[in-house]
């Protein structure tokens, strides 16, 4: 599996989609480090900032994008058949996309903690634990791929056209942050929805500094734990399941 | 306590694994074997790149391999060995047949009175035309099956070819071809036997004079680092872009057409007599013609 | 038989309602090189897509090296090298990281394999040039290496010459041959260009709509049907009546210009001759011809020729 893995990597070697996906993912912590930092904002603003766009937009994208880049790879250059007559069954083939996608994903994470550190050098409240960091962003992003593992089903039933699942994820993965930014207009308490739910069981951990208007959010925003993991686990567990059934079947006839 | 015995575990079972994997992959490997044992000898193992056991798989493979190559090898020298024979019995065959066609008309003039002598005549070139290919083929065989020696001697090459293209000048102006002889030293020191170096220059400017049409035909002798090359051209027909690696192949013929001149031997014998005197030789085509350049190795003079 | 390394029986497919390949009973002994004729979606590829497990089967039972394909495809995926359709590769990468790509899911026979395969089809190993940037025969000059790399016993080739040039033919045309003759690698190729089956095939297959409607040796093809005496008489009709009443002829053919073509191998044109000399029928030409390939082929299909 490691192997199927690294080869997903090599394909990805001087393709233009992947290179812009990593600029994006490197480029774009800084303009929430420029803004906070111009704004001489505290620390903890700078890390909600980069959780919420971080984690909530960025990342979802990243992985969306980057999974129908691979999968849109195979079916533009005819090259599935050849990698199906090696020998290969076809779960590993899907399951080797998922993590290379899932990589990336944790990648730019990495990255945003390194430009949070770094911006937070110059803001107040600067707490210098990178673990931690580092955790909040891995665990909100973690829940919020979860959520947005629903694109795969888009993805597997439209990469033969490859302009309308682009459209298709991009405006999934931004009507997902636009209900998650204002979650507490347009009725957004109410609605049980992933995304949401990824958003507000993470929002607690993503607290570094407890004040006391803090509580008044946290006590609206609250949601129970347990039942924002199952929500999750089910809709990522269902997207996956129904897609790689999806997967295999197109697949037999190729 | 407790931490060690955790890594100790993981230990044990990444251990446990990595045998389980080691187990698996020989079961996969004796399969093979059994079945190039029951005979299918074109099997092979197809392994990881990165396992413990990849590079016993590839020693297996390249020696079913390197048996398929020497068999393949065997099987082409054969055919091409049949190939040979049946060329052989034609051009054999042809001016057999012809002679006999003529002696058959001589022996019924001789029956029925008269005789006429331009049959025998015919006869009689035919049959030293046929005795001339005999001994080519059986020279090239003596070669190629390596009996033949060199006697090396330190000769001037440039004084061997003068003499050898001497000899040819009366045939070059009987048939009103132009020649020259161009050098460059006076005298280049090679390591040739005398015998087999005439024997070459002889078969390539029959070669010229005989198939090329040419109007001129020239020899060069350059020397250049510390080989001596001798090139014999002619501005005739020469040969097609894809025949050159083929030239001297010794059943290659320029035009297919049985015209009865030359057995395609002369320029294969040249090779073997090069390459047994330690030398080079290969074609190159000119802008008209080619020219046949071959490369010695010069001797150094010794300091007596 | 142990010889067979590719054994299909009553091979079907049905897309929908409609039949693409139909009650396909394919042979191929080993070592030999089987070409399958037929025209564009005659069933060719979806045949071959069917034997490498790229395509599911609607009906039949498929038998390779002796054994089901159901259960073992894995392994006879190894031993099976194959270019179907136009050659897949990733054009962002070089021709050396393309089949490296292949190599590692596939596994490896010997060390340098990818080296080795690319010098056999005359592709640079190290060369910088890109997938994108190359020529259609570099292309398919490099779908051939991916199908060799692991020195398979068996090679599926769909259409292996097309677009190719007059040199690129040829070099592929002598490879094939190579590799059937001198490392005796059985061959199962699909073409339409008739002309270079004739110069490679032992064995044909003939496809039209799915049906294989013929599969024998080129051999036995060329002396029971391609074979065939040709007449210029006149009158053609009366000829006729007396070759089938006195000759028991079967098998004729009239052609546009009136010549009669008899394909009954038992006649001999020496009783044709005594016939009709005996009946004073004015014979203009009586010759023994051979059919080309692409004739056979519309004869058995019933229409245009293959091209």
């Amino acid at each position: 599996m490691v192997n199927i893995c690294r080869n997903e990597l090599k394909k990805l070697k001087r393709q233009k989609t992947a290179r812009m996906l990593w600029a994006v993912g490197i480029l774009f912590p800084t303009f929430g480090m420029l803004l906070c930092i111009s704004n001489h904002y505290r620390f903890r603003n700078l890390v909600g900032t980069n959780v919420i766009f971080g984690s909530f937009l960025v990342s979802p994208f990243l992985f969306s994008v980057m999974l129908l880049n691979l999968f849109e790879l195979e079916e533009r250059n005819g090259t599935l058949k050849n990698i199906l007559v090696t020998g290969i069954p076809g779960w590993k083939i899907f399951l080797s996309k998922l993590i290379v996608a899932f990589i990336t994903v944790v990648a730019c994470t990495g990255i945003n903690t390194a430009y949070t550190m770094a911006g937070g050098i110059f803001l107040k409240n600067y707490d210098a634990d990178v673990f931690h960091i580092f955790g909040i962003y891995l665990g909100t992003s973690l829940c919020s791929v979860c959520a947005t593992m629903p694109a795969v089903l888009l993805i597997v039933l439209l990469r033969k056209r490859n302009l309308v699942a682009m459209i298709g994820i991009n405006c999934f993965v931004l009507i997902d942050f636009f209900l998650v930014w204002q979650l507490t207009m347009l009725r957004g308490l109410g609605l049980h929805l992933p995304i949401l739910a990824a958003y507000r069981i993470t929002y607690p951990f993503t607290i570094m500094e407890y004040t006391d208007n803090l509580q008044y959010g946290l006590d609206m925003l609250y949601y129970p734990l347990g039942k924002g993991i199952l929500l999750l686990g089910l809709t990522a567990a269902l997207s996956l399941g129904i897609g790689l059934w999806l997967y295999m079947r197109q697949e037999a006839d190729l | 306590m407790r931490l060690e015995m955790t890594v100790l575990m993981a230990v044990c079972l990444g251990l446990l694994l990595l045998l389980a994997d080691i187990l698996r992959q020989i079961i996969r490997i004796n399969r093979v074997l059994d079945e190039i044992l029951d005979g299918h000898r074109d099997r092979r193992i197809i392994t990881r790149k990165h396992s413990l056991l990849s590079g016993t798989c590839y020693k297996i493979n390249q020696i079913m391999m390197d048996n398929q190559e020497r068999i393949v090898q065997t099987k082409r020298l054969e055919r091409r060995n049949e190939k040979l024979m049946t060329s052989l019995s034609h051009d054999i065959r042809t001016p057999l047949a012809s002679v006999i066609g003529h002696l058959d008309a001589v022996y019924y003039q001789y029956v029925h009175g008269g005789m006429d002598a331009e049959s025998v005549r015919q006869a009689r070139e035919k049959a030293y035309i046929l005795k001339e290919y005999l001994d080519s083929l059986f020279q090239w065989f003596k070669l190629n099956s390596r009996e033949e020696k060199a006697e090396m001697e330190t000769l001037d090459i440039v004084e061997e070819t003068r003499t050898v293209f001497a000899n040819w000048i009366a045939v070059f102006e009987k048939s009103g071809i132009s020649y020259d002889l161009v050098s460059d030293m006076d005298e280049v020191l090679v390591g040739l036997d005398r015998i087999f170096y005439e024997r070459i220059v002889n078969n390539l400017l029959k070669n010229a004079t005989e198939h090329s049409g040419a109007s001129k035909i020239w020899i060069e002798v350059v020397q250049a680092d510390r080989v001596a090359a001798v090139k014999v051209c002619d501005n005739g027909k020469g040969i097609e872009q894809k025949a050159l690696p083929l030239v001297f192949d010794r059943l290659y013929k320029a035009d297919d057409a049985r015209s009865g001149k030359g057995s395609g031997l002369g320029l294969a014998i040249a090779r073997e007599l090069v390459l047994l005197q330690g030398g080079k030789i290969y074609a190159k085509p000119l802008q008209h013609g080619i020219c046949f350049v071959m490369e010695f190795p010069i001797t150094e003079k010794k300091e007596d | 038989m142990d010889n067979l390394i590719i054994e299909t029986k009553g091979l079907t497919k049905y897309y929908g309602n409609t039949a693409a390949v139909r009650d396909v009973d394919l042979h191929v002994r080993k070592g030999e090189i089987y070409a399958l004729l037929g025209r564009n979606g005659a069933g060719k590829t979806t045949i071959m897509k069917m034997l490498l497990g790229l395509s599911s089967i609607s009906k039949g039972s498929i038998h390779m090296f002796g054994k089901p394909l159901d259960g073992n495809k894995k392994e006879f995926l190894g031993r099976i090298g194959v270019m179907i359709e136009t050659p897949g590769f990733y054009p962002n990468l070089t021709a050396a990281e393309n089949l490296e790509i292949l190599a590692d899911l596939r596994g490896y026979v010997k060390r340098n394999a990818i080296e080795e395969s690319l010098e056999k089809v005359g592709l640079p190993y190290q060369d910088k040039k890109l997938f994108s940037e190359f020529s259609l025969g570099m292309k398919q000059r490099l779908g051939i290496a991916a199908a060799i790399i692991h020195d398979p016993e068996v090679l599926i080739l769909d259409e292996p010459i097309n677009g190719l040039d007059p040199i690129g033919v040829m070099e592929t045309r002598n490879f094939i041959r190579a590799l059937s003759q001198d490392y005796g690698k059985t061959i199962l190729l699909s073409s339409h260009i008739l002309s270079e089956i004739e110069l490679l095939a032992d064995s044909i297959g003939i496809i039209d709509k799915g049906i294989l409607l013929e599969e024998s040796s080129y051999e036995e093809l060329k002396r029971r049907n391609m074979h065939y005496i040709l007449l210029s008489v006149e009158p053609a009709e009366t000829v006729i009546h007396m070759l089938e009443e006195e000759l028991h002829v079967k098998d004729y053919r009239v052609t546009g210009k009136g010549d009669i073509q008899i394909f009954d191998t038992g006649i001999q044109t020496r009783d044709i001759v005594r016939l009709l000399a005996g009946r004073n029928i004015y014979v203009d030409a009586i010759n023994k011809c051979s059919d080309s390939l692409e004739d056979y082929f519309k004869r058995m299909t019933g229409g245009e020729g293959i091209g």
